[in-house]
């Protein structure tokens, strides 16, 4: 066997390996998530959600949501932010020095004027330039600060909570009304708990009304639907699963509810990772480990968060990369708990998930089909077994979006009509060609920016939410 | 790579083309059945919603409708019960009850089911539907496995609170160690003030955690008991936990006498923050003249908490040029006062 031979050999085995393995992973999570997810739906037809509202006992909360640049949505999710059925909470926009209206939309929106607010913590910001209170509705308040970044507004927001809990949320998020007593269940349950996420859904293609989702619908552009099986796969298959194997590595920025004080005794948000969300929860199960704290962190798959996703490549392909990057500083910056026992299933289970097959993944994944294309090429791979071997990976990935669509179909049933069910189905099967090696491509190149450690927002553009017309 | 058999590949393809196509097929069976379902809901709420209605009203023969109801539909009709019953109250409420009694019975056996989810299910329609009595299912649900179960249960006793369930609650406070102590307060209180009793006899009993000694002391404050105010102070003096200590000056800020405000000016001084600020809070609502000069010096307290809530003490005294000093000055301490100053103006 020559050299060339044997590296072909070699890596198409890793390939292979790595295939096996990830998919092993998935199919696991999937089912996990499949038991998890019946049970949860069962229990909840015990649970009166609302309940906690009338009898008093939630904490008050404060939703902490930074904007950038947010003038075509800022209004519609801070409507709808104040319309939320919770019995006590502040809304708290931290404006992270944006170069559009946003500041000047919110102050003519809610009628906001200058007041002053104490500080409860000091964990080092950029410099906040004033804070405005909402004379329409005193719950509102903005806090205008210099540009700093998504952790730096985070980290100013948490600087001025008031509440034992804060909702992070980000600007353009639209939160369903019940979503905070929905995701506050877990921290009255159990008094150990210090963070839960709430799935996030795509608001394209939902019809919405005063700042809330009225009509659930499936976005015309192809490239959003593909986000919608993607998300359902993500947080329906993956994160629910994550959360029965007790192993939740990653809540959202997009929607996610934290103990105020174990957050500021950790220091807040790392303001040197774009993964600053994931670092978090990473950072919290760390020191819990370290201090001997029991702690639990969770993913509550009902309390829902709707977001306005990316439909260019361009601006998809820039997130997706970000969040990579994001995964790969992560991981680097905590690499201590790769393995080691001490960290107990994240250390020994979550982290070599994330770092072996989601960081590393796209490199083997690129490699492998590469190699592939090259052995099959060169007729050092027989092309029926190459064509066999596609296939099975396209029926693996349709299997495991159409499972997760089937989560969906089995529990919360947000998409009514049954175009939208087949339409979901149809998107499954296109997605696993060209779409998935695409995201692998992104991903790569987050790798690679984190290797070259750039920062930064990133651009989102938005559209705005498609409001229905006034009736 | 080429050593895997093709066959296999091929198989293992074709297995999971399979397991694609039923898992498609499952989502639009169960869409279908869904509907189906759904429909069927309908059909049947429309049936039910004018009787109902009807016993509402007292025009019909309540207890006749839940035995017309066929075997089949009962597992709906409970379900749709229930839903009405959650709205009502007095006389209405018992003609719904009333209506439910005889379905009880294909109830029962599930509150013994294999999954806890179900097991719940059966304790909340228990408790919605069943009336309330000694020794009921839902005392025993109490002492079930699953904390999912016993949480239900402690919430549908809360809806229907009678002495003997104020005690069985009581007993089992063991059970919702893990809970929010708020909350835990929250449930306690919901039960009225037949577990005030209880509650007091449990303040100082240091079997219980201090997350549970502090949930009684709160739903004692909400429950606005006046003989509380006795137990803590009795309490406080030798209780070492801060948390359990901060919660003991909140029920002497509720309920207490003017003879308990020592008690919460030495409880001012203490080391832990949490046991300043309950009794600086308390001394800002109910202290009097003697404790302004107190509520000042708090205002430069380590903890900000305590000093925003002297600020605010103050501000409700009517001593706000206290703040105005500190306000024109620098740190912490002027922000608060700035901040308190600006929501104390008219």
């Amino acid at each position: 066997m020559t050299g060339a031979a044997l590296l072909i050999l070699l890596i198409n085995g890793g390939a292979l390996l790595y295939f096996v393995v990830l998919n092993a992973v998935y199919v696991v999570t999937t089912l996990v998530a499949l038991v998890s997810l019946r049970r949860y739906a069962a229990g909840l037809k015990a649970v009166d959600v609302t309940d906690v509202l009338t009898l008093g006992g939630a904490p008050p909360v404060t939703i902490v949501a930074p904007a950038y640049n947010e003038e075509a949505t800022c209004v519609e999710s801070v409507r709808s932010l104040l319309t939320l059925e919770y019995a006590d909470y502040e809304v708290l926009v931290v404006n992270d020095g944006s170069r559009d209206g946003t500041l000047a939309r919110l102050v003519e929106a809610f009628d906001l004027v200058p007041a002053p607010r104490a500080p409860t913590a000091d964990i080092p910001t950029r410099p906040v330039r004033q804070a405005y209170r909402s004379r329409s509705h005193p719950a509102l308040w903005v806090l205008d600060k210099e540009n700093g970044g998504k952790a730096d507004a985070l980290n100013a927001g948490l600087d001025h909570v008031r509440t034992p809990l804060f909702c992070a949320i980000d600007a353009d998020s639209l939160l369903e009304r019940d979503a905070l007593a929905r995701i506050v269940r877990p921290f009255l349950q159990d008094d150990t708990t210090v963070a839960a996420g709430g799935i996030i859904r795509i608001a394209n293609g939902c019809t919405v009304r005063a700042g809330v989702v009225t009509d659930v619908g499936l976005p015309a552009s192809f490239l959003a639907r593909i986000q919608v099986v993607e998300y359902l796969r993500s947080f329906l298959g993956g994160r629910v699963g994550w959360d029965g194997l007790r192993a939740t590595l990653i809540i959202s920025g997009a929607f996610g509810m934290f103990k105020r004080a174990p957050v500021i005794e950790a220091g807040g948000y790392d303001t040197t990772t774009v993964g600053e969300d994931m670092e978090l929860v990473v950072r919290l199960h760390r020191r819990c480990r370290e201090l001997g704290r029991p702690c639990r962190i969770t993913f509550v798959p009902d309390p829902v968060a709707w977001t306005e996703c990316p439909e260019s490549l361009r601006v998809l392909g820039r997130q997706r990369e970000r969040w990579h990057r994001g995964l790969a500083e992560v991981l680097w910056r905590h690499r201590r708990m790769l393995g080691n026992p001490r960290y107990g299933r994240i250390g020994l289970v979550a982290m070599p998930y994330f770092v072996f097959l989601e960081l590393l993944g796209p490199i083997v994944e690129l490699l492998g089909y590469g190699v592939f294309v090259a052995a099959v090429v060169t007729g050092r791979l027989d092309h029926r077994w190459a064509v066999a071997f596609l296939l099975l990976a396209f029926a693996l990935g349709l299997a495991l979006s159409l499972a997760a669509i089937s989560l969906e179909e089995l529990t919360f049933r947000r998409y009514p009509k049954l175009r939208h069910l087949f339409a979901l189905m149809g998107v499954a099967v296109a997605e696993a060609v060209g779409y998935h090696q695409l995201s692998a491509w992104w991903r790569f190149r987050g790798l690679l920016a984190a290797l070259r450690r750039k920062h930064g927002w990133g651009e989102m553009t938005r559209k705005g939410f498609a409001t229905a017309a006034p009736r | 790579m080429t050593a895997l058999p093709l066959t296999d590949v091929i198989d293992a393809a074709s297995a999971l083309t399979i397991a694609a196509l039923v898992a498609a097929a499952g989502a639009v069976g169960l869409r279908i059945r869904n509907a189906l379902v759904a429909r069927r809901w309908e059909r049947m709420e429309q049936r039910w919603a004018e009787r109902l209605l009807d016993v509402l009203s007292g025009d019909g023969p309540p207890p006749d409708l839940g035995r017309e109801i066929a075997p089949a539909e009962r597992p709906y009709f409970i379900e749709f019960l229930g839903r009405f019953v959650r709205r009502v109250a007095g006389p209405e409420r018992e003609r719904l009850l009333a209506v439910a009694r005889p379905l009880l019975p294909g109830i029962r056996p599930r509150l013994r089911a294999w999954s806890a989810a179900r097991r719940a299910v059966a304790v909340d329609t228990f408790g919605l539907l069943a009336p309330p009595g000694p020794g009921d299912e839902l005392v025993a649900a109490l002492d079930d496995h699953s904390p999912f179960v016993a949480m239900v249960a402690a919430r549908a006793l809360a809806r229907r609170p009678t002495p003997d369930h104020a005690r069985a609650m009581v007993a089992h406070l063991q059970r919702f160690d893990r809970w929010r102590p708020s909350y835990l307060a929250a449930i306690l209180a919901a039960f009225g003030p037949e577990i005030a009793p209880a509650l007091r006899s449990r303040l100082g009993d240091r079997t219980l955690s201090p997350g549970i000694r502090a949930a009684a002391a709160d739903a004692l404050s909400r429950l606005n008991d006046p003989q509380a105010a006795d137990a803590a102070a009795a309490t406080l003096p030798g209780e070492p936990d801060p948390e359990v200590r901060a919660a003991l000056v909140r029920v002497l800020g509720q309920v207490g006498r003017p003879e308990h405000l020592p008690l919460v000016r030495q409880a001012a001084e203490a080391p832990e923050a949490a046991v300043r600020l309950a009794a600086i809070r308390t001394l800002g609502a109910i202290g009097g003249p003697a404790d302004v000069e107190r509520l000042a010096a708090a205002l430069h307290d380590p903890s900000r908490w305590v000093a925003e809530h002297a600020a605010r003490g103050l501000a409700r005294a009517g001593r706000g040029e206290l703040l105005a000093p500190v306000a024109a000055g620098e740190g912490t301490a002027a922000l608060i006062a700035r901040e308190v100053l600006a929501e104390a103006a008219p």
